[in-house]
């Protein structure tokens, strides 16, 4: 008899949602769902607003990550100002970005994703969380606290706060970083630095547990989309776009930022709140593509950086024979400690530049430009703010495409992949089989207090299904 | 009873207040801290933690310290008043009877109670401070940028309590402290 499975709600992950699973009569997945059940609505009621408030409001979106959605709001509010925004600010804007995704990959991997990964995914779930896993690695928490309070004060240091800091403004920053700000970051480094090296060395050396798991979990080939600098060097922000397939071969090698809508279309679904982008040219849905740490690392040719340059190769050693792409999504866990690492010596550099001490860091102008797009790497993938404004600067139309949106298609695919390797006829639906299809999505860090934005009209479809797992009736709007 | 050291704190005392400043009196345990920070601004052996909730990176902070007064605000009950009621005693242990130190599984890194970070202080570090939860009575806890006239006065109230208990020599003397289920 037809069955559906509900997880509801998935946990340990950023917002709220829900997994259907729809199994046909010999208990196979027929289907499977991932759908986002948070609205938010920003697009909508920012409009009106006047677009210099913009990197304050477009921060409350979301506690974990609202220095990315300030950064790629100010960047936005630079083109409509039509300014360069003067060297210090851009590099303070590096370095508060690089924080922010030490602090978030930080809060993933190791308050997140760590029970699934040192106390297994068949582990109890009342120990299988932070609180377990302080029990039996408190080592490994201490790390991680250390690791993500490193991030939050090098924003706090910057913005004055750790989270909602309002201090990227159009035209470039508020505030400049001082000398004792600068010497206490730097004096944080060398432990973060060993904590991150420790902490790599171990997840390397326990791959080989997970075997099963780097198979089902959002493992195929796909197109992945990063930044990247001139020479192919990791990037963050300010750079262009690079789309590669399964072979790390560029499909779209440098897009502008600006045109990116040019590239990438917005599909909906009547059962999820998340928007479906896609690359236009490939269609909907066969233009499913991946953003975030593993399409970065994906996508760069080196880091640039020696610790991270050595970590990558052997992050590379994972992928197709041949230098292709890292095609499972678990390693998304592996290329976030990556990043970190690479953040950290990236931020180590840029404390060495006299020039990021400069008092010189906003620039002044009025509406130049009626639209402006604002794109920064997210720690959880590429992030656009596209803003149109009239004459005075008031908001008229607000888009906002978000990495976790961007992830939506390979997301619902990585579900049904999860499903169809453990849920098998006959086979005895365990605790341990939910929790790696819930794995399967917190590999990707989903943040869905950011990315539940409408496409047009917010489609809503209600099912009642009967414990015959029959759809009795059906609402739609 | 004692409000000062246990081993390992070496008298430091810790102030967290958390909440939601753009709803209303939800956000008093975040004011008072705000006003705590800049209060002991020249008392060193007191830190002061802000947040819209607690979370796990104060797990450290709390560890090494001897005493910690954890603020929030509850709805305004018939009682009314500031309240302060034990979570744990001077060896860091929760009450053997409370039940949210018994469900530490509620911890999952996203949201945490103090009972929860209190637990995960023990865990990861091996100790707890002595542990205090101070609740501030709200009145309106829907949107709203300010205090009520009722918690902000409350709030003063706790901060003059605050002064009283971080007083080098000074036991606290909790009340109603089955009250502590009802909070956070």
């Amino acid at each position: 008899m037809a069955r559906r499975i509900l997880i509801d709600p998935v946990t340990r992950i950023e917002g709220h949602a829900k997994v259907s699973l729809h199994l046909d009569d010999a208990g196979e997945v027929a289907e499977a769902r991932f759908h986002v059940t948070e609205f938010r609505g920003f697009e909508a009621f920012c409009e009106g607003r006047p677009f210099w408030e913009m990197p304050g409001i477009a921060a409350r979106i979301c506690g974990i990550c609202p220095v990315s959605h300030l950064l790629a709001s100010a960047a936005a509010g630079d083109h409509i100002l039509g300014v360069a925004v003067p060297p210090a600010a851009e590099q303070l804007r590096r370095l508060m970005n690089l924080a922010q995704i030490v602090q978030s990959h930080a809060l993933s991997f190791f308050h997140l994703s760590s029970p699934d990964l040192l106390l297994g995914f068949d582990s109890p779930p009342a120990a299988r969380s932070l609180f377990g896993l302080a029990a039996t690695h408190p080592d490994v928490i201490r790390r991680g606290i250390r690791l993500r309070q490193f991030g939050q004060e090098v924003i706090a240091l910057l913005g004055g706060r750790r989270i909602h800091p309002g201090w990227a403004v159009p035209g470039g920053v508020r505030e400049p970083l001082t000398p004792p700000g600068r010497d206490r970051i730097r004096a944080g480094l060398p432990e973060q630095l060993e904590a991150i090296q420790h902490t790599l060395r171990d997840f390397r050396d326990g791959l080989g547990r997970f075997e099963g798991e780097i198979r089902a979990f959002g493992s195929f080939p796909s197109l992945f989309l990063a930044m990247a600098g001139p020479d192919g060097e990791w990037e963050h922000y300010g750079g262009r776009l690079r789309l590669v397939d399964a072979r790390r071969e560029a499909v779209e090698p440098a897009i502008d930022p600006q045109r990116y809508r040019e590239y990438f279309g917005e599909a909906s679904e009547p059962w999820s709140y998340l928007k479906f982008p896609y690359y236009l040219p490939a269609g909907y849905p066969e233009g499913s593509y991946r953003v975030g740490p593993l399409a970065r690392l994906n996508v760069c040719r080196r880091f640039g950086t020696p610790l991270a340059d050595a970590a990558l190769a052997a992050f590379r050693a994972t992928g197709a024979p041949g230098g292709g792409a890292v095609l499972s999504s678990f390693h998304y866990h592996y290329a976030r400690l990556v990043e970190v690492l690479g953040a950290l010596e990236r931020i180590e550099r840029l404390l060495d530049d006299p020039a990021l001490l400069s008092a010189r860091c906003r620039a002044h102008a009025d509406v130049n430009r009626l639209e402006g797009v604002g794109a920064s790497e997210a720690p959880r993938g590429t992030l656009f703010h596209h803003y149109r404004v009239d004459e005075q600067g008031r908001l008229t139309w607000v888009n906002l495409l978000i990495a976790t949106g961007q992830n939506n298609l390979a997301m619902n695919r990585t579900v049904a992949q999860v499903a169809r390797h453990y849920v098998r006829g006959g086979t005895e639906l365990t605790e341990g089989v939910l929790n790696r299809i819930e794995a399967g999505i917190r590999a990707y860090d989903p943040c869905l207090s950011c990315s539940t934005h409408a496409v047009g009209q917010m489609p809503l479809v209600v099912q009642l299904v009967g414990p015959d797992g029959v759809v009795r009736d059906e609402v739609g709007r | 009873m004692t409000g000062r050291a246990t081993a390992g704190g070496a008298g430091r005392a810790v102030v967290a207040g958390y909440g939601n400043p753009l709803r209303g009196d939800d956000g008093a345990g975040y004011r008072l801290a705000l006003a705590a920070r800049e209060r002991y601004r020249d008392r060193p052996e007191v830190a002061v933690l802000v947040g819209h909730q607690p979370v796990p990176e104060w797990a450290e902070v709390l560890a090494g310290a001897a005493v910690a007064y954890l603020v929030d605000a509850t709805p305004a009950g018939a009682a009314g008043g500031v309240r302060l009621a034990r979570l744990t005693d001077g060896a860091g242990a929760p009450p053997p009877d409370d039940r949210r130190a018994a469900s530490p599984s509620l911890l999952d890194g996203h949201a945490l109670g103090p009972a929860a970070l209190l637990a995960l202080c023990r865990e990861a570090y091996g100790r707890a401070p002595e542990a205090f939860l101070l609740t501030i009575p709200a009145a309106r806890l829907d949107f709203a940028d300010r205090l009520t006239a009722p918690a902000a006065a409350a709030v003063d109230d706790a901060l003059h309590l605050l002064d009283r208990l971080l007083e080098p020599a000074r036991a606290p003397e909790p009340e109603h402290t089955a009250e502590a289920d009802a909070c956070a």
